[in-house]
């Protein structure tokens, strides 16, 4: 069985693995010279789990979320833990070929590995040697994203556009730092000590503990100790092999179609991941021996370590099919193509799918409120106090549906003060499957009641909603009550935009 | 048993010949293996020390030894004993043996502070009727861990049995659910692992070649 969950954030998830009882170790007592031989268990006792978001889109580079990285919940495991040697390993969605989402996934492993120990030079690496296809490439974004972060002047766009306002502030860097002034190049590169001397301070910023203290590991630190050639034994990438999830092939065939493949990537979302496994104090390995093809390896030696059945198992069958059911019903196929990697994390509490919801929370004047306090109450749950983040959202996870759910928030109070929680809101947390049909009155009933208008009359509500928020659009909706086209249109948008794309990533100052 | 009968012993879990020699007042364990009655039983299971629980065992007749001495004087007489040996080696996946490293066996009359040598090996002469004891590896590099083993002496197992199979999977770090119970999905992802890390063709299943490289590994 699972072990525990320790911290469940937007962006990571960690826990413990369960311990095994004492080890029995039958052994046929000698008589001619013949020995019993033991072999010690590679033991991950614990797990951290980085999420999709925590990376642009279809790339290695690390985003910080909020303004930094969050490796807070690594440290406490590592407290919990001391002396672990850490593994990572990077998954990619069954979307794409193999031998690309190979490259992916250990790329992000490397990605990850590299902030964790400040190697700059593979973080370089990656910058410069993108031969992905076009994919992965960091490019002009990942520069303006970390001018941002560390640069004395600002980008304005963090979209790749390489305008007048980034070549400046890369210029002003460069001054800054002491650097060649060499701005872009040909290839919209920067030039080497650039981005080493950008990508450094970028590492040194966001891979910050909650209290804003340096936090960074040695690279014995690891499985291997860094003694392996390319990282091997230290970081890895699985590729799409051990998804969390498989589409029925029903549904794969639906989702693959171009018009679906927004929904496909969100619905895949929790097969991309990265997964650092902390294994039992002092546990090494021979990196020529270690299983696992480098990240600059195909997938050979992937295929290699395939259960018997493993392309069954990682192919799409007449149901929809998950890790854990499978766990948990020897009956049923499992979704991981991988024999080592399964028999490492089958009792993981880091390899499950979280149900997760997020709610933004606005202050009577449709402002989101940064850092929010609030105390949230799930179904029985007693009521926990939580935070939002610096965009006022919300994140519930692992939450089992339909359930109500009550959220009272507030200002975050000034120093040594006892937040004043002085709004709240009970809502209905339902699938995305159960939410009412578009178009009709249910839509905005649920929509407005989520908006905090659950005065009575709907009529009442849309009037409420039009004074709040008629002025924003040109011209203007005026109060009418009446839930006509564009009334619903900006209703949507209101309510829609907390969804907004969490990738972009909030400039700092 | 009294001198001069001779029976039919069956095996129950835990039982090995030395311990049956003992037991049944033998002080050479060959006197019962090498014996032509259990020819067969020898030819199956090889090592004395690895029988499966059902299988028959046939125990001679003791004889009596007479040896005529004056009385009034005191006689020393030498018991000649064969010995019991618990021999392991301990490594580690994908490493090398666990050498030099401190450990500890607990028997039911004395700990016996150990090291490994620079094979990863301990040798030691254990009494005969041992059934139980604990060894607990203190690796002060490596794995930081005391880890400690509840021993079996004489529970292995023959490896054509799936309990004997399972057992050395087990030792052998691969079968990972308690070996007193059997889970088969465990059991088959346990054999492709070692098949795979052997360099067998893997199919899942412990067959007569698997058996063999598994006898072989794991060393008895």
């Amino acid at each position: 069985m699972p072990g525990d969950v320790h911290s469940l954030t937007p962006v990571t998830l960690s826990g413990t693995h369960p311990v095994s009882d004492e080890l029995l170790l039958p052994v046929g007592a000698a008589t001619g010279n013949e020995f019993n031989r033991v072999r010690l268990r590679l033991i991950p006792k614990a797990c951290f789990r980085v999420e999709d978001n925590h990376f642009e889109f279809d790339s290695s580079f690390i985003l910080p979320f909020g303004l930094t990285f969050n490796v807070d919940p690594l440290k406490k495991l590592l407290e919990r833990h001391p002396g672990s040697k850490l593994s990572v390993f990077g998954h990619a969605d069954p979307v794409g070929r193999d031998d690309y989402n190979k490259t992916l996934s250990g790329r992000r492993a490397q990605a990850l590995y590299a902030l964790l120990v400040r190697d700059v030079r593979l973080w370089e690496d990656l910058y410069y040697d993108h031969d992905t296809n076009g994919k992965d490439e960091w490019g002009v974004r990942a520069v303006q994203i970390m001018l941002n972060q560390v640069g004395p002047t600002k980008t304005g766009n963090v979209s790749g556009d390489l305008d007048e306002q980034t070549r400046q502030a890369l210029r002003d860097f460069e001054t800054g730092a002491g650097v060649a002034p060499a701005g872009f190049n040909a290839r919209r590169e920067v030039a080497r000590p650039t981005f080493n001397r950008l990508a450094t301070l970028y590492m040194d910023r966001i891979c910050v503990d909650d209290d804003d203290k340096d936090f960074r590991l040695k690279k014995t630190d690891f499985l291997a100790r860094g003694a392996g050639r390319k990282g091997k034994g230290d970081f890895q990438g699985c590729g799409e092999f051990n998804p969390l999830l498989i589409f029925s092939r029903e549904e794969r065939a639906r989702l693959d179609r171009p018009e679906n493949r927004k929904q496909r990537n969100k619905e895949n979302e929790p097969n991309r991941r990265v997964m650092v496994l902390l294994f039992r104090p002092g546990s090494r390995i021979d990196p020529e021996r270690w299983p696992c093809p480098t990240v600059k390896e195909g997938v050979a030696g992937c295929v290699k370590r395939f259960f018997s059945d493993g392309e069954r198992r990682r192919s799409p069958q007449e149901t929809r099919r998950t890790f854990e059911e499978a766990r948990d019903d020897p009956t049923k196929l499992g979704t991981f193509a991988c024999r080592f990697y399964e028999r490492l994390l089958i009792n993981s509490p880091c390899e499950q799918l979280l149900r997760t919801f997020q709610i933004r929370l606005y202050d009577p004047l449709g402002r989101f409120i940064p850092l929010a306090p609030c105390t949230v109450s799930i179904g029985e749950r007693p009521a926990s106090r939580d935070r939002a983040d610096p965009r006022g959202i919300l994140t519930l996870r692992d939450v089992e549906v339909p359930v109500s759910c009550t959220v009272r928030w507030g200002f975050p109070p000034k120093e040594g003060e006892e937040p004043v929680l002085s709004f709240s809101l009970d809502v209905l947390l339902t699938a995305g499957v159960e939410a009412p049909e578009p178009g009709k009155p249910e839509e905005a009933r649920q929509k407005l009641n989520n908006l905090g208008y659950d005065g009575g009359e709907l009529e009442t509500d849309i009037r409420d909603f039009q004074l709040d928020y008629g002025h924003l659009v040109t011209p203007e909706v005026p109060p009418t009550g009446v839930l006509d086209d564009r009334t619903l249109n900006l209703l949507r948008e209101v309510y829609n935009e907390p969804a907004d794309d969490l990738r972009r990533t909030e400039v700092k100052g | 048993m009294p001198f001069g009968t001779e029976t039919t012993h069956t095996v129950v879990q835990g039982e090995y010949i030395s311990l049956l020699a003992s037991r049944y007042g033998f002080v050479d364990y060959r006197t019962i293996w090498d014996h032509p009655k259990n020819a067969r039983l020898k030819a199956l299971r090889k090592n004395p020390s690895v029988l499966h629980p059902g299988d028959e065992v046939f125990i001679p007749a003791r004889e009596p030894k007479e040896e005529p001495r004056p009385t009034d004087q005191r006689h020393r007489f030498q018991v000649r004993r064969t010995t019991l040996r618990l021999r392991v080696v301990f490594d580690e996946f994908y490493y090398r043996p666990l050498d030099q490293t401190p450990c500890e066996l607990h028997l039911a009359s004395e700990v016996r502070a150990l090291t490994t040598d620079d094979r990863g090996r301990i040798d030691q002469e254990i009494p005969m009727e041992t059934q139980d004891g604990i060894l607990v590896l203190k690796p002060t590099t490596g794995p930081v861990e005391h880890m400690p083993f509840r021993l079996g002496v004489g529970r292995l197992d023959p490896v054509e049995e799936r309990s004997g199979q399972v057992k050395r999977l087990s030792n052998l770090g691969y079968y990972r659910t308690p070996v007193e119970e059997f889970d088969a999905r465990e059991f088959r992802s346990a054999v492709e692992e070692f098949q795979c890390d052997s360099g067998l063709s893997v199919d899942g299943i412990c067959g007569p070649a698997t058996q063999a490289k598994l006898k072989d590994v794991h060393g008895c």
